[in-house]
């Protein structure tokens, strides 16, 4: 006898970005998924909530994000002396690898104090969110390299400016997605059994 | 002047959908009935979000079932229309239909 189990990473996803109504909505999968549905159906329902959570957020979002971008180019050109001596820092290291691995542990602190910001006071949240960013820039040194490595086949030094561009660009974005992630995770706990009867 | 919220079209069939299901308005009923009466197959999250916007505007309210052990011990949640929402059904609904021409109604 084989038994049918639904996808469990799925069910981790939904449960923790699955929004207000994640658990409603698994307990309807699992009672379809009980009832014959396939696998590969579990699978679509559970990107459909993601895509779905994903653009509302996205869209509630939004001015915070354009906020947040804005706030970052600025502040990348005024505090771009400040972080002269991390890039300083950055560039004595032996490796690419560990300054890849020094920005990631940075991340998730950052993140989680952002994403707890951003909840409350989007403007704050928008003003500490580019600070991070212009902080983080030096570190951003492999992101550099890959992309001049793979858009030009040149050094840093000699890449066209919209390659340098798309560091920080690269930077906001992940760091943008990161705090959506983040502030998916710890609001998932409010709004559902305190507004339903 | 306080902008009005339009009903959408999937808004209204989840709204009419849900009426028509009363009491037993789930995710899964209201998708299921919209399939059978609309041809419309839609994904469950598509209803729970649109049922989230009709919650945020006041046009149903949530009701929490109990947990069953099919449903991996979690519960259903129940969608019931609240007075402002049969307002609005039947408000968008009676405009819908005075407005189509007859040939629409055949």
């Amino acid at each position: 006898m084989i038994l049918r189990r639904p996808p469990r990473i799925a069910q981790a996803l939904l449960r923790s970005l699955g929004g207000r109504y994640a658990e409603s909505l698994e307990g309807d999968l699992l009672e379809e998924f009980a009832a014959g549905r396939t696998r590969l159906w579990f699978w679509y329902q559970v990107t459909c909530a993601l895509y779905e959570q994903a653009w509302r957020t996205v869209r509630r979002q939004a001015m915070t994000f354009a906020a947040a971008f804005t706030f970052f180019l600025l502040a990348l050109w005024a505090i771009a002396p400040v972080t002269y001596p991390v890039m300083r820092w950055a560039r004595t290291l032996e490796s690419d690898f560990l300054v890849l691995v020094a920005w990631l542990a940075g991340v998730p602190f950052v993140l989680g104090s952002v994403a707890g910001t951003t909840q409350r006071r989007r403007f704050t949240g928008a003003i500490l969110l580019a600070g991070t960013c212009a902080y983080l820039t030096p570190l951003t040194q492999p992101f550099t390299l890959a992309a001049c490595d793979l858009c030009t086949r040149s050094q840093p030094s000699t890449a066209p400016g919209a390659v340098l561009l798309l560091t920080p660009f690269a930077s906001a974005l992940l760091i943008g997605l990161g705090a959506w992630v983040a502030a998916r995770i710890t609001g998932q706990s409010s709004g559902s059994a305190d507004e339903i009867a | 002047m306080r902008r009005r919220d339009y009903l959408g079209h999937l808004e209204l069939m989840v709204l009419l959908a849900a009426w028509r299901l009363k009491p037993e308005a789930y995710g899964v009923s209201i998708a299921r009935e919209i399939e059978q009466q609309c041809g419309y197959s839609l994904a469950l999250a598509g209803i729970y979000s649109t049922l989230e916007r009709l919650q945020e505007k006041g046009l149903v309210r949530p009701i929490r079932g109990e947990p069953t052990p099919e449903r991996g011990g979690r519960a259903r949640t129940y969608f019931e229309l609240t007075p402002a929402g049969v307002r609005e059904a039947r408000s968008t609904f009676g405009a819908l239909t005075r407005l189509a021409p007859k040939a629409a109604l055949s």
